[in-house]
């Protein structure tokens, strides 16, 4: 059986407001690389048959937006999702309440890294809580017998095989192939139909003693004009950079 | 004691772990540098010590997690420094808190996160997962004390195989690199005719080599390769910290529809704007 863990993370596309105790997204959605790990463990299921579940985490303010990537999970052919409410805390302690529940899946799923994940690895913390063999960095996954095959990237094209002993944790970084396409009638059909089942276990908070901060302005100098004047002064300014 | 993890690939200790050994040496402590699975011992002379953890078995990167471990119950260092690499990433543990993303670390950590649009500072000891670039290399030669240290692993995570890249141009030589991202995909074609007029060749971020747009060989960051050019233009990249990782380019020119992209922080100039727009326009001026 299969587990994947989807996080809600801010949208970066949408910007944040940065305070310095505190980080205000716009907006949430799914962690790009745990919706990865969702088409992993889709593939696996439509390849050995194996049951898929689901599992996201969200803080308050983005409770009701995993909705629509567990949906979309559902809707991909994952067999049940649950959802859990996470205080301001850190991945020890998501890994300390989840992993009594996640000890029953032999195979366990997610992104290598969230993008607001700084403290601590998710994936690697709770495979280390459940004394499991853990790769991340993982862009294909095949099961043979009681191992699975993982190619882990190294970067630049070169890549790491590896078999490793079920149960087991893996990051996933890649996808071989892009995601699979869900039409909207069908996201919708799944949203009136599955139900996402609330988790109730107690996520201890943990407050770190952080201080956001703004990056550095930049020195850049920017060109500005017309596209036109544009085109023109940077064909220069290259010229000028490359002679 | 300070604990530096040497990266090592097929017997050879990676350039990361020069950059971590000059940190090391300026926050004072004793150095002890491990060295895991067969590799030749060079450069380690800032270190104090080397533990060498051999055995053929631990030619296999993703034990090392495991051997660092049972390292870390033995000698019960206070700092670890790791490189954030596709191989360092991996050594993230449980058992001790870690930091990812760091590019400096003195009485508080610094953090890049939120793709390069945050910078955090943290009170923090641990294992520390270094951007690479952040510190200067420093690489000793000359005597230092080894001591073999034999360690047991019981996790079955075994090696079957190592595949190498294929490479069609070699982008880590190239005097110029025109990169394309996410919000250049449609206009590769004119980026290559561009990187030619230029007498260089393109390069990409991840998304690109993801969607197949690209063969890897051609991905700068993290997890693709550094370039060092005269000149950058980067078109379409936002700039997360991945992909500039591996920008050490003299110059670096970026077009982009947000004038908050983190690439415009490395560059000299920058242009907002559309650059499916911009780029037929400057091919025009430079062909």
């Amino acid at each position: 059986m299969i587990c994947v863990i989807v996080r809600a993370v801010p949208d970066l596309v949408e910007g944040l407001e940065i305070e310095e105790r505190d980080v205000r997204p716009y907006r949430y959605i799914a962690n790009e690389l745990d919706e990865y790990a969702v088409e992993h463990a889709v593939s696996l299921k439509e390849k050995y048959n194996e049951r898929v579940e689901v599992i996201g985490i969200a803080s308050e303010d983005a409770y009701d937006e995993i909705d629509e990537s567990l949906y979309m999970a559902i809707a991909k052919g994952v067999d049940k999702a649950y959802k859990v409410k996470i205080p301001k805390t850190t991945s020890y302690k998501i890994a300390d309440a989840l992993s009594d529940f996640l000890k029953k899946f032999d195979i366990i799923l997610t992104g290598t890294l969230a993008v607001d994940e700084f403290y601590g690895v998710l994936g690697a913390t709770i495979a280390d809580k459940l004394d499991i063999p853990y790769v991340g960095g993982v862009r294909s996954i095949e099961i043979e017998g009681d191992s699975v095959i993982v190619k882990k990237e190294l970067g630049g094209g070169a890549y790491l095989v590896l078999k490793v002993k079920k149960p087991a944790l893996f990051g996933i970084l890649s996808l071989e192939k892009p995601p699979r396409y869900v039409p909207i009638s069908k996201l919708r059909s799944v949203m009136r139909s599955a139900e996402i089942e609330e988790l109730k276990v107690k996520v201890e908070e943990d407050v770190l003693d952080v201080r956001f901060l703004e990056p550095p302005k930049p020195e850049v100098e920017f060109i500005d004009g017309d596209p036109e004047e544009v085109a023109e002064k940077l064909a220069e300014i290259i010229r000028g950079l490359i002679s | 004691m300070i604990l530096v993890y040497a990266e090592t690939f097929e017997g050879k200790i990676s350039d990361v772990t020069f950059e971590l050994l000059r940190k090391a040496r300026e926050l004072g402590d004793e150095i002890w540098t491990v060295v895991i699975g067969n590799a030749e011992i060079e450069g380690l002379g800032a270190s104090d010590k080397v533990i060498h953890v051999e055995g053929e078995r631990f030619n296999n990167p993703a034990l090392h997690r495991y051997v660092l471990r049972k390292l870390i119950e033995k000698y019960k260092p206070k700092k670890i420094l790791i490189g954030n690499t596709p191989i360092g990433i991996d050594l993230a543990l449980g058992i001790m808190p870690t930091l990812v993303s760091c590019v400096d670390l003195d009485s508080k950590a610094k953090v890049v996160s939120y793709g390069g649009k945050v910078f955090v500072e943290v009170e923090f000891e641990g294992i520390y997962l270094i951007n690479r670039g952040s510190f200067e290399p420093l690489k000793v030669d000359g005597e230092v004390e080894v001591e073999k240290v034999s360690i047991d692993v019981d996790k079955e995570i075994e090696l079957l195989d190592v595949i190498k890249p294929e490479v069609d141009v070699d982008i880590t030589k190239a005097d110029v690199v025109v990169g394309v991202g996410r919000g250049a995909q449609n206009i590769v074609d004119l980026a290559e005719d561009l990187a030619e007029s230029l007498g260089g060749v393109v390069g990409a971020s991840r998304p690109l080599v993801d969607q197949g747009i690209l063969p890897p060989s051609r991905q700068v960051g993290r997890s693709g390769r550094t370039i060092s050019p005269k000149l950058y233009l980067a078109l379409g990249i936002s700039g997360a910290m991945e992909h500039v990782e591996g920008v050490k380019a003299k110059n670096v020119i970026a077009i982009n529809k947000d004038r908050k992209a983190p690439i415009f922080r490395i560059s000299r100039y920058g242009v907002v704007g559309d650059v499916e727009e911009i780029v037929p326009l400057l091919l025009e001026r430079l062909r």
